[in-house]
Parts: C-alpha cells; sequence; structure tokens
C-alpha cells in the first residue's frame, strides 16, 4: 500500500516512544521497542502521532511493523531466527529497507537491497562503536541508514559527512532525535561516481561464493 | 606523428635496453641466510610495507630499498610481506629521468593511458625479477603489490605473488578498477584466483578489490583464510573513517584477517596515502580495535609485522560469522548481479 507522503524529516525514538508525545514535524517515526505491543495499540498510537509509524524489535529477531499515518498495517517483517527476507517497502516516494541484529555480518543482504534501488535502511540492531556494521554497509552501498536501537545515529557515506567520519550523531529533544535526510547530498555523491557501478558481476556469477 | 608517440617510441628504445641489462644484475638480499619462517597450520607471522611511491632514479636505489625492508622483515620472522599497489609502476623512473611527463595531471586521459599502456608492460618484467630475487633470497611469500600489465584482452593492474622458492604463484588482475584507472584504459580481471602450490591459505584483494565483500567471500570459498590487500590510495587527505570502510570492515564481516600494503607518496603528480596494517575482528583483538599492527602515520616508508592466529580465526568464522544459507544468497543476489550484466 503506497502511503501518500514525503520522506524528508524522520523521528527516532530515544526511549520507549509509545510514552512520547508527538516530536516536532516530521514525515515518519521510527521505534525500537524490546517485544511489539498489540496491534491496536499501535494503531491507536499511530493515529495520535496522524504520520506514518515503523516499529520494529531491538533484538537478534525482526519483527517490524510499518503503519499509515490512520493506523492501518502497510506491511510487516515476520519474526524468523535469521532473516531470510529482504523486508523493503515504499515510503513517500523512497524505497526503506529494515535490519536486524542477526543481519550484522550478512554484507550480502545490504547488498541485494542496494541493488533493489533501497534508499534508507533503518538498522534495529546495537552495532558496535565506531565502525559498526551497519555504517560499513552504507559506505560500500552508499544509502542512508539510520541506527535505530540504542544511540540514534545517521550513517552516510564518509564523503557526504561534514567530518568526513560517515556518522552523524543525532541530538535528542524530548526523547525524540529529528533528523533531515540529505538526499540532496547523495545524487550529488552518485551522480559523481557510485561505487555500485565498480561492481564485477560477471566475476562473482563465474565464481559463485555460494555455492561453497 | 604526435610529439606523445614519439616520446614514447625513444622511451620504448630507451628501456627494452635498460630493463635487458637490468635483469642480469637484479640482486636482492644481504647475506643473511633465511631464518626458519614463521608459518604453520596454527599462526602466521605478517608483513606489509608502506612504501614511499616516487620514480627511481635507478635500478640499485629501488633495490637497496627492497632489501632494507626485506630486511627488516626477516628479522621478524615474517613467512609472508605484502608490498602496495603499483610499486612496479616506480621503476617508470628508469625511461622517465631522460624525459616524457612528469605529471598525469598535465596529460589528457587517453595521453596518459598512452604511456601507461607503452611503457609499463615493458617494465614489467625487471620489476617480477627484483621480487623473485627477494622471495627467493628470504625464503617468503611475497606478494610483490602490482603493476600495469598488457594482455591480448586488454590493459590490466596486476598483483604478482612469488613463492619461498623464488617461484611466480599467481598473476591477480585488480577486479574493481577505480574510475580513474578505467580513464586510463585499466580493464577489469574477469576472475580471482587462488596462488598456485602455496599451502598458506592466501587471497589476493588489488586496493579497491576490499572494497567490495564479494571479493572476499570469492577468495574465502577457495580456501583463504589471510587475504593480501597491495594498494596505493590516490587520495591526498588519509582519514580513518575512509581507511576503515575497505579491508578492516571486510575482515569485521568475514572473519577473514587482512595484511594492507599501503603506497604513500606523489607517483607522476598522484598523491597517495596510507597506512599499512594488520587487521583481525575486532573481538579478537585485546583493546576491541579490530587492529594487530597499524603504521602510525599515513605518509613516510616503512613496515609493520604482528602475528595471526589462524586457528583461532578458523574457530571465529566457524561459530561468529555463520553464512547464510546458499539458497537465500542465490535468491538475493543471482537475479540481481544477471540484471546488472544484461545493463552493461
Amino acid at each position: 500500500m503506497p502511503l501518500e507522503m514525503s520522506l524528508s524529516v524522520v523521528a527516532v525514538a530515544a526511549a520507549d516512544g509509545l510514552r512520547l508525545d508527538a516530536p516536532p514535524a516530521s514525515d515518519l517515526l521510527v521505534l525500537s521497542v524490546p517485544s511489539l505491543p498489540p496491534l491496536p495499540e499501535l494503531a491507536i498510537f499511530t493515529a495520535r502521532m496522524n504520520r506514518p509509524v515503523i516499529v520494529g524489535t531491538s533484538g537478534p529477531e525482526t519483527r517490524a511493523v510499518v503503519l499509515d499515518r490512520w493506523g492501518r498495517v502497510a506491511a510487516a517483517a515476520p519474526s524468523s531466527a535469521r532473516d531470510d527476507r529482504l523486508v523493503v517497502h515504499r515510503l513517500g516516494g523512497r524505497l526503506v529497507g529494515l535490519m536486524s541484529g542477526s543481519d550484522r555480518h550478512v554484507p550480502e543482504k545490504a547488498r541485494a537491497m542496494a541493488l533493489m534501488g533501497v534508499d534508507l535502511v533503518l538498522g534495529f540492531g546495537r552495532d558496535p562503536k565506531p565502525y559498526g556494521p551497519l555504517w560499513a554497509y552504507t559506505q560500500q552501498n552508499q544509502f542512508l541508514a539510520l541506527e535505530v536501537s540504542g544511540e540514534p545515529a545517521l550513517y552516510l557515506a564518509c564523503e557526504m559527512s561534514t567530518d568526513g567520519s560517515g556518522a552523524q550523531p543525532l541530538e535528542i529533544r524530548g526523547g525524540w532525535a529529528v533528523v533531515e535526510l540529505p538526499w540532496e547530498r547523495r545524487t550529488r555523491l552518485l551522480e559523481a561516481g557510485s561505487v555500485l557501478r565498480d561492481l564485477n558481476p560477471e566475476a562473482y556469477l563465474i565464481q559463485p561464493w555460494w555455492d561453497g | 606523428m604526435d610529439r606523445t608517440a614519439v616520446e614514447i617510441a625513444l622511451g620504448r628504445v630507451v628501456l627494452a635496453g635498460l630493463v635487458a641489462r637490468g635483469r642480469t644484475r637484479v640482486h636482492v638480499g644481504s647475506a643473511t641466510a633465511p631464518a626458519p619462517m614463521g608459518w604453520n597450520r596454527r599462526q602466521l607471522v605478517a608483513a606489509a610495507v608502506q612504501w614511499d611511491m616516487r620514480p627511481v632514479g635507478g635500478l640499485p636505489e629501488f633495490t637497496d630499498r627492497l632489501t632494507a625492508v626485506m630486511d627488516a622483515a626477516h628479522h621478524v620472522g615474517a613467512a609472508l610481506m605484502v608490498f602496495p599497489e603499483d610499486v612496479g609502476l616506480c621503476l617508470l623512473g628508469l625511461v622517465t629521468r631522460y624525459g616524457g611527463p612528469r605529471s598525469a595531471e598535465s596529460l589528457s586521459a587517453s595521453d596518459a593511458s598512452r604511456y601507461l599502456s607503452a611503457w609499463a608492460p615493458l617494465v614489467a618484467p625487471l620489476y617480477e625479477e627484483c621480487f623473485r630475487w627477494a622471495a627467493r633470497n628470504y625464503g617468503m611469500v611475497v606478494v610483490a603489490g602490482s603493476s600495469v600489465y598488457r594482455r591480448r584482452s586488454g590493459v590490466f593492474n596486476q598483483a604478482v605473488v612469488f613463492g619461498p622458492d623464488g617461484r611466480l604463484v599467481l598473476r591477480q588482475p585488480k577486479l574493481h578498477p577505480m574510475p580513474l584507472e578505467r580513464s586510463w584504459g585499466v580493464r577489469p580481471g574477469s576472475r580471482l584466483d587462488r596462488p598456485g602450490g602455496l599451502a598458506m591459505p592466501l587471497g589476493i584483494a588489488v586496493c579497491h578489490d576490499a572494497s567490495f565483500f564479494e571479493t572476499y567471500r570469492m577468495a574465502g570459498a577457495q580456501g583463504a583464510e589471510v587475504m593480501a590487500i597491495p594498494s596505493a590510495d590516490p587520495d591526498p587527505d588519509w582519514s580513518e573513517a575512509k581507511a576503515r570502510r575497505g579491508a578492516w570492515a571486510r575482515s569485521q564481516e568475514t572473519g577473514m584477517a587482512s595484511v594492507v600494503a599501503a603506497g604513500t607518496g606523489e607517483l607522476y603528480g598522484v598523491p597517495f596515502t596510507g597506512k599499512a596494517g594488520l587487521y583481525i575482528p575486532r573481538e579478537l583483538s585485546a583493546d576491541g580495535s579490530g587492529v594487530v599492527a597499524e603504521s602510525r602515520e599515513a605518509h613516510g616508508e616503512g613496515i609493520v609485522a604482528g602475528v595471526l592466529d589462524l586457528e583461532t580465526l578458523a574457530r571465529f568464522r566457524q561459530e561468529a560469522r555463520p553464512a547464510p544459507a546458499p539458497e537465500l544468497l542465490r535468491a538475493w543476489l543471482l537475479p540481481r548481479y544477471r540484471s546488472l550484466t544484461t545493463l552493461t
């Protein structure tokens, strides 16, 4: 179900977001919770916030729900010990991928998402810092990524960040970290040269490592 | 005939003579006999060079520097020595000291390509001879960095590996040339190979190849546990973050060790910065950094060395880095790689 919205400003809950008041203007709310509350509770919360919400669990298993601004479920990622689905959803004209703690050290999943055209990845695992897996996936795929659990951070290609670190910690106000996604900078980066253009798929197909 | 063509032709004559004479005069190594090497199935003593990239003034200058760093590696008992990418191109100084371009910046991409493809393959035999000597005289596996080669299908940036007996065991073209290299006509290699006949579980990723997890996965599927990375990053501004997104990050993802050699300095107007280093998963390093050894500065020359615990790394990979199921990878990646090949 496409959601009619833009995706420029995202608010990430730094605490138990379900108990927070509405953040400043934002197009999407993202919450990380230990376990998913019942859907009616989520629907009421979303309707109260009057904007789309993505709620994911922060444990090794991903469960995530995407709700539109009226609280209707637009997509749900199932739980599994080892995520075997690429959880990707279109929001405000952007493709958003979801990753869990079990996706750490599975660069294949991030690459597949990038090649599907994913623009933004939401990470629900608690990554080591600095230079955790989600940061590294961002560098080798040039999407944007938001670390939702723990200390919220925006990851972007080193060339895009003002200090060259590829990581931008988010300031928390009233329990929310609000970030404006730098789409224009990313467009300029990709126009200057996308690292995905340097892939060598012919070699990978000749020597497919997945077959041992 | 334009000026470039004349210079190239004259340079070829000069180089042909210099290389033929030079190959008979190469000697790398001090008088010390090879010591017992630091390598068995459980651990590997590895070393990597940080090399000041500049055109050589003469062959003895090159072999003296080579001897100095090989001596240093020998003293720490290294069984593996890795040199930086493009190190063979330093030998172009043999001809450019008589004339020719001083800076790639002053050339169009097509002229740079003409010089490179005409002269670099000519110095390749001399480059190989130097490192063959180094490997044999010190009894080490030497990853001799890379140089530019011309093959029937085009021009390639190719790494060369010698066994401890001086035998050439691998020529590995770079799989992912940088855009700058592509503009000079350098083509990507078509496959990743393992050094033939080496018991050491070694794989090669030439510089930008380490930016792609696929290189490590392909090498790992062939039995590699330690990746040697000859690199030369054409970036005047080194930063830790940019450095950590290459081989270091691949070691975190795959659990394989990385031995990175770095070019520094300036070669024909192209500035290089980088640190030589040995990297492992951060969980296995006492301070959580994932760094076994690393140069202090991203400039200058020297070596770094350290011991890689292959047994612990193998156990770690098994327990903490299980690969996703093959059917998932086939579903995730195969159609997407195929779609890329049909687009190009």
